[in-house]
């Protein structure tokens, strides 16, 4: 035994008890920095010398610095991280969405219902031409209201598209860090001690791909982590890396889709699947919440455009002519897919719809293909619920529009999107500027005669379908005192016979009467085309009622639009719920990640202490060791 | 378990900017008023209060029409109780005519007053209602609807009534061709008539109804014979076929009643004379009455018994076309009556929408003042304990 060992053991000791030191003070100085992972400073005693006497310890001997980790905390934090992160963005995206809705004065039920008072203000003063003008002043807000909701969902939608574009370009760049530090690591990991810091890096750029797309993370032999998307689609592999790639929509190119590429290989990536995420919110908000809202609008602006251009085409305008269309709107559109076939660079089927039915239309957009089981039909699913319509022939209406083959031959392998209503709020624009082009009047006008003796007088006379055979003079007779009555043309002809009920209207020729009071046996009632458009008011009395008709797939316009709130205001709520829970699971999850590789500065302290007295204690054993040691020195002289 | 420090001061951070977010919420509702200021703040109020806003201003758009109706007939209303007080004087100018001292120039002075009186009255019938339209329009004319044409007046619009709504009975104007030119001739039911051929001194009243079910609208002859010694018998005959009344003893002034009607014949009837009982017409009007009257005033060379003739059936028809117009006055009377109701029923609706939008989407003040309370005595005591917990370390006791 040498006397040198005391000092060797001292030596050793005071360099041990420094590098603890330096580790504690690193981790006090990191306390605050994201993503640092509390380090430790591996120390072990050095292998006994042996002797007669036995074995004596040698000192003690620093081994390497490690961080605190905890796979399976990281896992969770990082794929809970990624949810929160989904559920904020399309939280922050739809609460921009429910703004784009007004309600009370603001809203679209308001206007909508504006343009029917101001029909019943006209009904009061038809002959009054600022009553007509007040008419399509009412019904020009209510189509630019249209065509601004429009507007601000395809600025959201614009919004949705750069946004995920410049997402993308984010964990492309990630990812080829991630895959960078990969292939340091493996690396430093051949020369025996763990890259902590590096570690520390990756672990951080991980989670920030995960606020982007969730991942799911496996670990190589070599210490590399391989990154994977969207249910097992490589993102990173060693020191490889894919790139996300921000694409048009096969239908529609103003939505946009992802795919994967690889070493030059593109898969495209089903969005359902891609799980978390900013990008997965973003997604999902153009897929499903902006889709609905466009429908929702498209259903309620076709559905009154068209309705109304009809009930002006049943009355006739302050010249006495047939009334022209109130408004312009959308089209319905079939978009083929960019896989159809093609010919000469354009695409060899075509389809076109036409609106059939007003109150029929659906919000929904469409998936069309031959049928299966017949060619010669076609097969329509609708997204929104899902529903398979089959055996559609050629020329059919299914829910109020008809689809028509434009240019053929369809192939077995092409699909159009159908959109009957999507496009028509954008679409929305007053056709009529002429106050005199108001239709308020009704083509034909019932008098009752002055020597009827029941009571019945007219309660309404309105059109409600085209004459099949232009209008005349027509009388309507009581035949008996149980309301039998004929109508008889100016020949005397019968041209209708029926019996009279309170409850239902006498109807001729596409015009209904609704007589009000009772008849009495001999009542006549002239029926004739109307003298004095001007002073007719038939047609604005019906387009007053539309206010109470239920125009849109059973409900009235403000019921509609009230149903419009309420829905995109529950997804608000919904989506808030969600961001609120998966927020406060990733902070959690977070937390628990913390709480085992994070800094708690007590804990450091108290090693402080430990380490500055067991370096004090070493420094005193290298104080006996020099009075050994001299005391030995003495000896010799 | 370890708590790493920086992650706890995260931690309370975060949770004190909740609890603040929340204190602001609050607030933010108790200076708006409203609990639900977007929809998401509760989806179904939301919908509830939408529809609520919708029907008032549906509410109100149906209270402007009442209004526009009631205004519309008000002045129909007034129009014909004006006309009704020129008919009364009308009347009194004919049964001034009816004293036999008058000359030929009295009669033409009366026949001049009952001319304006005509004139007043049409332009009564020509009131403009002050929004481009006519009061008693019907539904609908170009110009004014009573045209003063040779042969009397006619109506050049179309009859009926103008209606501002197309759920309740809201007329927007009279039907002026029934009020002005519809009244009935004789007693509205029926025109007694005597056969102009007939030789002997009696006349027939206008009668009456006694019985309204056994009416049979039926034309019929009143017919005498002589059943021997001055006594006269009288027979009706329905269209040529007998009825109860055969053979019947005549008095004079003695009820006649056939098949629901009573009338009397007075005087001395010759045997072979005959009376007629015609199914009463519409088409009489006042300014053919008058016409008529003024004719025969105007006419000096008139004999006193075609004056008196003139008189009587001129009362009669005056009679009969006030009694039409009183009617006229009374229906619009009772529509007014009815758009009030349906306006108070409008009221009712509007105040029940008010308050369902108001249940729907305002804040209940106290409820809110005491979860605001709540909120901030939470937020105290969250920073309070944050500056107690946060202020401890060891390195406080190093030294």
């Amino acid at each position: 035994m040498s006397s040198s060992m005391l000092m060797s053991i001292g030596t050793q000791a005071m360099f041990a008890a420094y590098a603890q030191l330096n580790t504690i003070s690193n981790n006090i100085a990191n306390a605050n920095t994201v993503g640092y992972s509390r380090q430790r400073t591996v120390q072990s005693t050095v292998e006994g010398q042996y002797t007669g006497a036995g074995f004596f310890g040698r000192g003690v001997t620093v081994d390497t610095v490690v961080r605190a980790s905890n796979i399976f905390l990281t896992q969770q934090a990082e794929s809970a991280r990624a949810s929160s992160a989904a559920d904020a963005t399309q939280r922050d995206m739809l609460q921009q969405l429910e703004l784009v809705f007004g309600s009370g004065d603001a809203g679209l039920g308001h206007a909508a219902t504006a343009v029917f008072n101001a029909f019943s203000d006209l009904a009061a003063a038809p002959a009054d031409l600022s009553a007509r003008q007040a008419v399509l002043a009412r019904c020009e807000d209510m189509a630019s209201m249209c065509r601004a909701y429009s507007d601000q969902i395809e600025t959201l939608q614009s919004n949705v598209y750069i946004d995920v574009r410049n997402s993308v370009d984010e964990v492309n760049s990630l990812a080829s860090q991630v895959a960078k530090l990969n292939e340091r690591i493996a690396n430093a990991l051949g020369v025996g001690h763990t890259p902590n810091d590096l570690m520390d890096q990756r672990d951080a750029l991980i989670g920030q791909i995960a606020d982007k797309v969730a991942v799911t993370t496996v670990a190589g032999s070599d210490g590399t982590i391989n990154l994977f998307v969207a249910g097992g689609q490589n993102l990173v592999l060693g020191s490889m890396s894919g790139k996300l790639v921000a694409r048009p929509d096969d239908y529609d190119s103003s939505r946009i889709a992802l795919s994967i590429s690889m070493s030059g290989h593109e898969v495209p990536l089903d969005s359902t699947l891609l799980g978390g995420g900013s990008l997965a919110g973003a997604l999902r908000f153009q897929n499903e919440d902006l889709v609905e809202s466009r429908n929702r609008l498209g259903q309620l602006s076709a559905a009154l455009a068209v309705s109304m251009n009809t009930q002006q085409s049943h009355g006739i305008d302050l010249l006495g002519n047939t009334g022209q269309a109130l408004f312009e709107y959308g089209q319905p559109k079939a978009l083929p897919a960019a896989t159809n076939e093609t010919l000469a660079g354009a695409f060899v089927a075509s389809i076109d719809l036409a609106i059939t039915d007003p109150s029929q239309l659906q919000a929904s957009e469409y998936e069309l293909q031959l049928d299966p089981a017949d060619a010669s039909l076609y097969q329509v699913t609708r997204r929104a619920d899902g529903k398979v319509y089959s055996g559609v022939a050629d020329g059919a209406s299914i829910d109020g529009f008809s689809i028509t083959l434009g240019s053929g031959p369809m192939g077995a392998l092409d699909r159009f999107l159908l959109k009957p209503v999507s496009g028509a709020s954008a679409g929305m624009a007053l056709a009529a500027t002429n106050p005199r082009a108001v239709a308020a009047g009704c083509p034909v006008t019932a008098v009752p005669s002055t020597a009827n003796k029941g009571t019945a007088g007219v309660g309404m006379l309105s059109v409600t379908a085209d004459p099949s055979v232009p209008y005349s003079t027509l009388t309507l007779q009581f035949t008996s005192a149980t309301g039998d009555y004929e109508l008889l043309d100016a020949a005397s002809t019968v041209v209708s016979s029926g019996t009279w009920d309170a409850a239902l209207p006498i109807s001729y020729n596409g015009f209904d009467l609704k007589l009000k009071g009772t008849p009495a046996l001999g009542d006549l009632f002239t029926i004739a085309p109307t003298q004095y458009p001007g002073a007719s008011n038939g047609n604005a009395l019906a387009f007053d009622l539309m206010a109470n008709q239920k125009l849109i797939e059973g409900q009235t316009v403000g019921d509609a639009y009230s149903q419009v709130l309420s829905g995109i205001g529950v997804r608000v709520q919904g989506a808030v719920n969600a961001a609120e829970t998966s927020s406060t699971v990733a902070a959690r999850a977070s937390e628990a990640l913390a709480g085992e590789v994070g800094v708690n500065l007590d804990e450091e302290a108290a090693k402080l202490i430990q380490y500055q007295q067991a370096y004090q204690a070493a420094a005193k054993m290298l104080q006996t060791a020099q009075t050994v040691m001299e005391a030995i020195l003495q000896m010799g002289r | 378990m370890r708590i790493a420090t920086a992650s706890r001061y995260d931690a309370t951070v975060d949770s004190l900017q909740r609890r603040q977010a929340a204190l602001t919420d609050s607030q933010d509702q108790m200076s708006s008023g409203k609990r639900v200021n977007r929809p998401s703040d509760d989806p179904t109020a939301a919908s509830r209060a939408e529809r609520a806003h919708i029907m008032q201003q549906r509410i109100e758009a149906q209270r402007r029409a009442i209004e526009y109706s009631g205004n519309a007939i008000r002045l129909a209303e007034s129009a014909l109780g004006e006309a009704g007080e020129v008919l009364q004087s009308a009347r009194e100018t004919l049964v001034n005519a009816g004293n036999g001292s008058f000359n030929a120039t009295e009669r033409d002075s009366l026949a001049k007053h009952l001319k304006q009186l005509r004139g007043q009255l049409l332009a009564q019938a020509n009131q403009a209602d002050g929004n481009g339209g006519y009061t008693f329009g019907g539904q609908g004319s170009q110009n004014e609807p009573f045209l003063d044409q040779i042969g009397g007046v006619t109506y050049a619009g179309t009859g009926g009534q103008v209606q501002l709504s197309p759920t309740e009975d809201m007329p927007g104007a009279v039907d002026g061709k029934n009020v002005w030119l519809g009244a009935r001739t004789g007693n509205g039911i029926y025109v007694t008539g005597a056969d102009p051929a007939n030789t002997g001194q009696a006349w027939i009243d206008s009668g009456g109804i006694t019985d309204p079910s056994a009416i049979t609208g039926s034309s019929y002859s009143v017919v005498f014979a002589d059943s021997g010694g001055g006594a006269m018998t009288v027979t009706v005959l329905n269209n040529g076929n007998p009825t109860t009344v055969t053979d019947q003893p005549y008095s004079s002034s003695g009820p006649i009643t056939v098949e629901g009607m009573t009338f009397r014949i007075t005087g001395k009837p010759a045997a072979g004379d005959q009376f007629t009982i015609e199914p009463s017409q519409a088409g009489l009007d006042p300014f053919s009455v008058l016409d008529r009257a003024i004719g025969v005033l105007s006419d000096p060379t008139a004999s006193s018994g075609e004056v008196s003739q003139a008189v009587s059936s001129g009362l009669r028809d005056l009679d009969q076309v006030m009694g039409h117009m009183q009617t006229a006055r009374s229906d619009a009377g009772a529509t007014l009556l009815r758009l009030d109701s349906i306006d108070v029923r409008e009221q009712d609706r509007d105040l029940w929408a008010k308050s369902v939008q108001s249940s729907a989407e305002d804040l209940d003040m106290v409820a809110a003042i005491s979860d605001f309370k709540n909120k901030q005595s939470n937020y105290q005591a969250a920073l309070q304990t944050y500056a107690m917990v946060q202020r401890m370390s060891l390195f406080d006791y190093i030294k």
